[in-house]
């Protein structure tokens, strides 16, 4: 898998959403998908369609907060927020994740000094 | 909370799909131009550019379709995109839709129209509480017998009596013709009725006798009335209008649904009873005889006849109780005046008598009980057949559509659709047909229900004043059964279909085995179609004939320019009826344009059946010794039309003060005396209480009457004899321009007394009022007699071009190996024949069994008349012939070559 683009990982997107808006602010739907592959250093790919579902879905859920804003370029676009809902539950996660990282980590780990 | 608000988009979503749709198309337009741009700085041409930010953002379409899917309800999204799918399919096969839609929309639009009305008629419960605790007395009672009753019954809540009246009233110039009834002054709270305007009538206004109460003559006016003359105007409460002759005051109007006791006959004014001898319509006995509620209006006298009563039963007391209960009474009652009474014998039965009451919670009909249940059948039996036959309808075109979809099922089976979404799409299908049928039946019965009632009303003059409502049960119903139907017959081709053999269905091009059931199916509901249909043509060809047997019936006189002007002497006293009725005469026939002016109280064929005795009368068995007596004054027979063979006719001199007079029939003259000259001899009337002999003066000419009680032998007695005389018809033969003539008339009649209303009707149309209750039936059962015919060709034509179209194939093979044109078309007639033979022979049978039922209501025709089964037949065979010819002639019309290359 190293080359390759990968697949985002089945309910890391909206994580992964989360976190970059509240590394870098309320962003637009095309800097959120550009960020993503930035950080991933284009390994992740990602069909920058997908991020749309899943910004509605944020959104329904009160995690994030959207309006009509302009883009750098001065284009009338959707600008996304991280709500304080979507904060608290972006902490919740970010642990939660750690922890589940940490664990599997620590699995390979002992693997390797067993191999 | 996040969960409650992630719903309340959801639903936005879904209520208001396109502005979010517009929004998300924006938005990935503007994804899109922002990644070209940054292409374009990077380097690449414009249209290198465009394409990597596609490429990038994978598919726009399918990013749409999840972005709906995460934003809405997946389910209800596809059942809006099954409905518009549905819409499209239907309005793409505009025919078809039309056609299921409209045996829908009929088949539940008459039956629910039909029913109102009936409803209306004989079924509906009075709007007011309990009211399956109302009872009414078919007993009659005098007044003092109900007076004793009502203070000592323990079985009863309330009781009231009630007594309709014809009335005149003057609101404005002329006077009017109004319905009134008498009530005692319990009437309102005992049923429990409230005021829309004013108050009602208390025990108070009902206190004494010829006066009222404390206010004095007071009345109530029905809402209907209220709306109908006064326009709601607030102000008739407290206006003194006078009523016969008597001013009366309104103090108040009932409430909006509260129509009276009785259905089909709602009073306008409500007075109290106490009233009675000032507002009844005359001193004499005998009034007013309204169906099964004969009533003769007495109030202080000891009569044993009194108006109708009414109760209310008390709670948990059933009406066998109460019957008890008040025999026990009421034989006390008589028992106890026995010594005053003469008549011994008549003492002896009414101690015999009992008591009877009837549930009156549903408002008793004006139609008799004969007449009443032949209604209740036809007008139940004929709606439920049409909504049966629009039912098949339905089904047989979603079979034969289905199978013809055979192959669409296939294919979207086979590139992967779910069986149960698929089912699921054809379910919405057919529930789109269903609901689109129902809005229009509710349409049809809005309209039919309106059409009817006023078609009705307007046969039965003033007095007829039914109220019907769109009945919500009934339409519920057949709604229901209407979309079950449509959903069974929409789903068991869907079931079918998901069920077969993909790839035998594919290569057999739609045309495999497992479409065979269906079609037999669809054959089986064409005979029934057929069948069913057949049975309505014959029992309308029947009811037609014999309207037109009615209309073309000679009566004897002759109906040309005869008019009759009807009044009543409202609040007249004894021979003051004598002296008006001699005054409007006198005027009426000095009109010039006037031919021929006579008077009558009753006019053929309406007359009063009496038990006579003849002196030196040739031997007739006891039960046929009657004759058929009308009231009739001077010019009757001049201008009537009838001669006088021998003697003398009625004329202005036979009055009070002269002998007993009679002109009788020539039928009655030979029944009598046969050939011995009956004039100059005597016959008496057999009537309770007042027998009186007259003395026979003239023969007239024979007259002719349609209904069938026996040999009708009129006998014309002077109406001047016997005063007060409550009805009276000037009757007038018009010379040419008759309308002059009539206001003339009219204006003489306000001259001689400004309280006479005058009510003018043709001949002509009096007699065919007299065939009313045919008319009703003719009227329906050829209206849905033709509807039923229609459907079913609708169905026999879908079912044959359907057949037809899938059998192209095979045609043409056929034609290729050599069958001419001629044989195509025979073959596919033949097959059309095969079901329809099936069902006029079962129609047939049907028809044998049902037109007995309706025996009794036909005239000059016998209930299995040739004529009009074969009729019946012809057209139905017609129309099959037509309906199966259009589809043979296109299969025909195949092109072999192009037919064997079709698939």
């Amino acid at each position: 898998m190293s080359a390759a683009k990968r697949d985002v990982l089945h309910g890391t997107l909206g994580l992964m959403i989360l976190k970059t808006l509240e590394a870098l602010g309320p962003l637009h739907g095309y800097r959120i998908a550009r960020r993503l592959e930035q950080i991933s250093g284009n390994a992740l790919a990602l069909n920058q369609g997908t991020l749309y579902p899943a910004l509605a879905r944020l959104e329904q859920l009160g995690w994030v907060s959207t309006k009509w804003g302009e883009s750098e370029s001065g284009r009338r676009v959707k600008v996304y927020a991280l709500t304080r809902a979507g904060r608290k539950q972006l902490h919740a996660e970010e642990a939660e994740w750690r922890l589940a990282t940490g664990i599997v980590d620590r699995f390979f780990r002992i693997s390797e000094d067993v191999s | 909370m996040s969960r409650l608000r992630a719903f309340l988009r959801r639903v936005k979503a879904l209520v208001r799909p396109g502005a979010i749709d517009r929004d998300l198309e924006e938005e990935i337009a503007a994804h899109l131009a922002e990644a070209e741009e940054e292409y374009v700085q990077r380097g690449l041409l414009p249209p290198h550019a465009r394409l990597a930010a596609l490429r990038d953002f994978g598919g726009v379409i399918r990013t749409k379709e999840r972005h709906q899917d995460v934003r809405s309800f997946g389910w209800l999204e596809d059942t809006r995109r099954d409905v518009q799918y549905g819409a499209r399919l239907l309005l793409r096969n505009p025919g078809f839709t039309a056609v299921v839609v409209c045996s829908l929309a009929l088949g539940i639009g008459a039956n629910t129209a039909l029913f109102s009305i009936m409803d209306a008629m004989m079924l509906r419960m009075l709007p007011v509480p309990r009211a399956d605790e109302i009872v009414r007395f078919t007993t009659p009672l005098s007044y003092p017998a109900f007076r004793t009753i009502r203070d000592r019954t323990q079985t009863l809540e309330g009781i009231s009596t009630f007594s309709v009246f014809p009335a005149s009233v003057r609101i404005d110039e002329d006077a009017e013709q109004a319905v009134a009834q008498m009530v005692s002054g319990s009437f309102y709270a005992m049923l429990g009725v409230n005021a829309a305007a004013g108050r009602l009538l208390s025990p108070e206004d009902d206190r004494i006798p010829g006066v009222g109460g404390r206010d004095g003559a007071v009345a109530v006016i029905s809402h209907r009335y209220w709306q109908r003359r006064f326009a709601f105007d607030t102000s008739v409460v407290g206006r003194t209008i006078p009523l016969n002759g008597v001013p009366v005051t309104i103090v108040g109007v009932a409430a909006p649904k509260f129509f009276g006791v009785m259905q089909t006959l709602s009073p306008d004014f409500t007075l109290p009873i106490a009233l009675q001898p000032r507002v009844s319509p005359s001193t004499s006995t005998e009034l007013w005889v309204h169906g099964d509620e004969g009533s003769i209006l007495t109030y202080d006298a000891t009569d044993e006849y009194g108006p109708s009563i009414v109760a209310r039963l008390k709670r948990g007391v059933t009406i066998e109780q109460a019957q008890a209960e008040l025999t026990v009474l009421y034989r006390q009652i008589v028992t106890a005046r026995g010594t005053t009474r003469s008549d011994d014998q008549r003492r002896r039965e009414h101690a015999e008598q009992t008591v009877e009451l009837a549930p009156a919670g549903n408002g008793s009909g004006i139609f008799q009980p004969q007449a009443r249940n032949l209604l209740l059948i036809v007008m139940s039996a004929v709606p439920a057949v049409v909504l049966l036959i629009a039912c098949a309808n339905v089904a047989t075109l979603l079979l034969a559509r289905a199978a013809a979809r055979q192959r669409e099922v296939a294919v979207r089976l086979s590139i992967g659709s779910g069986r149960i979404r698929l089912i699921r799409q054809l379910l919405t299908e057919s529930f789109v047909l269903a609901i689109a049928g129902g809005a229009v039946g509710l349409l049809i019965a809005a309209w039919g229900r309106r059409a009817l009632l006023d078609w009705i009303s307007s046969r039965e003059g003033p007095f007829f004043a039914l109220q019907a409502e769109t009945d919500m049960r009934t339409l519920i119903f057949t709604l229901a059964a209407a979309v079950a139907a449509t959903l069974l017959f929409g789903m068991a081709p869907a079931i079918r279909a998901s069920r077969a053999d993909l790839v035998s269905t594919l290569k057999a091009g739609g045309r495999g085995v497992t479409s065979l059931r269906g079609w037999e199916a669809g054959r089986l509901l064409v005979a029934a179609q057929v069948a069913l249909s057949l049975l309505l043509l014959v029992c309308a060809g029947l009811l037609v004939r014999t309207v037109r047997n009615l209309q073309a019936f000679d009566p004897g006189f002759d109906r040309q320019g005869l008019y009759l002007l009807h009044t009543m002497f409202l609040g007249y006293k004894g021979p003051q009826t004598g002296t008006l009725l001699k005054e409007l005469w006198e005027r009426t026939s000095s009109l010039p344009g006037a031919r021929a002016v006579g008077i009558a109280q009753t006019v053929p064929p309406d007359d009063r059946r009496l038990n006579v005795t003849v002196d030196g009368a040739v031997n007739l068995p006891q039960d046929k010794m009657y004759v058929d007596r009308l009231m009739v004054g001077p010019g009757f027979f001049e201008a009537m039309g009838i001669p006088i063979l021998t003697g003398r006719a009625i004329m202005a001199t036979d009055d009070e003060h002269a002998p007993n007079v009679c002109v009788v029939s020539g039928t009655m003259a030979r029944a009598f005396f046969g050939d011995r000259s009956p004039i100059g001899r005597r016959f008496t009337f057999q009537r309770t209480g007042a027998e009186y002999t007259v003395e026979i003066v003239g023969v007239a000419k024979d007259l002719n009457r349609a209904d069938p009680r026996g040999e009708w032998r009129p006998v014309y007695c002077p109406m001047l004899q016997d005063l007060p005389t409550l009805n009276a018809i000037v009757l007038i033969r018009a010379n040419g321009n008759a309308s002059a003539v009539l206001a003339e008339a009219r204006r003489q009649f306000r001259e001689v007394d400004e309280n006479l209303f005058v009510d003018v009707a043709s001949m002509d149309r009096r007699i065919e009022d007299n065939a009313f209750f045919q008319r009703l039936l003719a009227t329906l059962a050829s209206v849905f007699g033709l509807l039923a015919l229609l459907l079913a060709s609708i169905g026999l034509y879908g079912v044959m071009a359907y057949s037809v179209a899938r059998r192209a194939n095979e045609v043409g093979i056929r034609m290729a190996l050599g069958a001419d044109r001629r044989s195509v078309v025979g073959n596919v007639i033949r097959e059309t024949m095969a079901p329809v033979a099936a069902g006029v022979v079962v129609g047939l049978t049907a028809a044998w069994g049902t037109t007995r039922l309706i025996a009794s209501t036909l005239f000059g025709v016998t209930p299995m008349d040739p004529a009009s089964l074969a009729l019946a037949v012809a057209a139905m065979l017609t129309v099959a012939l037509l309906a199966g010819y259009i589809p043979a002639r296109r299969a025909a019309a195949v092109n072999p070559l192009i037919a064997l290359r079709q698939d």
